[in-house]
């Protein structure tokens, strides 16, 4: 998504969170450099608290879905993080069939299109302005 | 993890060397905006700073650059009075007219712990700047060295994370969860 939108003036922020038994600082700093996008922010959300994961899951997953995780979550300018997270403008995940997460909002296979095609209309509507 | 060779210093510096000797040390100022724009990405920061009257001593001179917010470490020579400043990777250095480091200067062989990280960041948020009176001068855009980016890890707080959300409020902004394995 990163190199389709080379020129998007935009803040990403990537969250390697401690979900499987192999993650851990040293996994999420390697993934961290494969993405030396300077849009790209990094921060690392280690068990048992995986603050991050749980902040996001409370309004995005179904109860005792867990910490949030494989999602991709788009903001609109404007909206501001008090509290909680702000409701994202639009929001994507992979955690399959629909248990854990809205099923409206699984990607799938179709990842790479579904990003892309929420960063035209998010991009565009952005340029647009108020 | 790499070492940084001469030629690496020289090729990656940015040579300030008009300062005078009869201007004091300026004391923080508030944010300003970037001095000419210029976006550098450099491991290290190279600062040529003559003899300050006001100095008593060379590590006077290193002091006032050693505790801002950012800057891991500050070595000077004084031999040459070259300065060097390592900064951290995206430590929000853009207020600085002086020395004109922008996000991306990255570590040298010393990784910065996630504390410090921690630190520089959380101090970030209300950097002042040290204002150098000297013109900026042409720099080299280089490619940033990093082993490894900079990640903050969110042990004991979300703060960083919102703040940084936040202080980008105009933007659209894209956040991702993912397992890095």
């Amino acid at each position: 998504m990163l190199k389709q939108f080379p020129e998007a003036d935009i803040c990403v922020s990537i969250v390697w969170i401690e979900m499987l038994s192999s993650d851990n600082l040293d996994a999420a700093r390697r993934m961290a450099a494969s993405i030396p996008d300077r849009r790209v922010k990094h921060f690392h959300d280690p068990r048992p608290a995986r603050l991050a994961g749980s902040a996001f899951g409370k309004d995005l997953l179904r109860r005792g879905g867990g910490p949030a995780w494989d999602v991709y979550l788009f903001y609109a300018p404007g909206a501001t993080w008090e509290q909680d997270p702000p409701p994202p403008t639009e929001w994507y995940h992979q955690l399959g069939g629909g248990l854990r997460a809205d099923p409206e909002r699984f990607a799938g296979g179709r990842l790479n299109e579904v990003l892309g095609d929420a960063m035209r209309r998010l991009t565009r509507a952005t340029s647009a302005g108020p | 993890m790499r070492s940084i060779d001469a030629r690496s210093v020289a090729l990656l510096g940015l040579l300030v060397s008009s300062c005078t000797a009869s201007q004091p040390l300026v004391k923080p100022s508030p944010a300003g905006e970037l001095c000419g724009g210029v976006a550098v990405e450099a491991a290290l920061v190279v600062l040529h700073v003559p003899e300050m009257p006001s100095a008593e001593k060379a590590s006077d001179v290193v002091d006032a650059f050693a505790d801002q917010p950012g800057v891991l470490r500050a070595l000077l020579d004084p031999e040459a009075k070259l300065l060097s400043l390592l900064v951290r990777r995206d430590a929000g250095l853009d207020s600085n007219r002086a020395i004109q480091v922008l996000r991306g200067a990255g570590y040298s062989a010393r990784q910065a712990s996630d504390e410090e990280c921690q630190r520089a960041e959380a101090a970030i948020r209300h950097l002042d700047t040290i204002e150098i009176p000297t013109a900026p001068l042409d720099v080299d855009t280089t490619a940033p060295f990093s082993e490894t980016a900079a990640i903050i890890t969110l042990s004991d707080s979300l703060r960083p994370f919102r703040d940084h959300f936040n202080a980008n409020k105009d933007k659209l902004r894209v956040v991702a969860i993912l397992s890095p394995t």
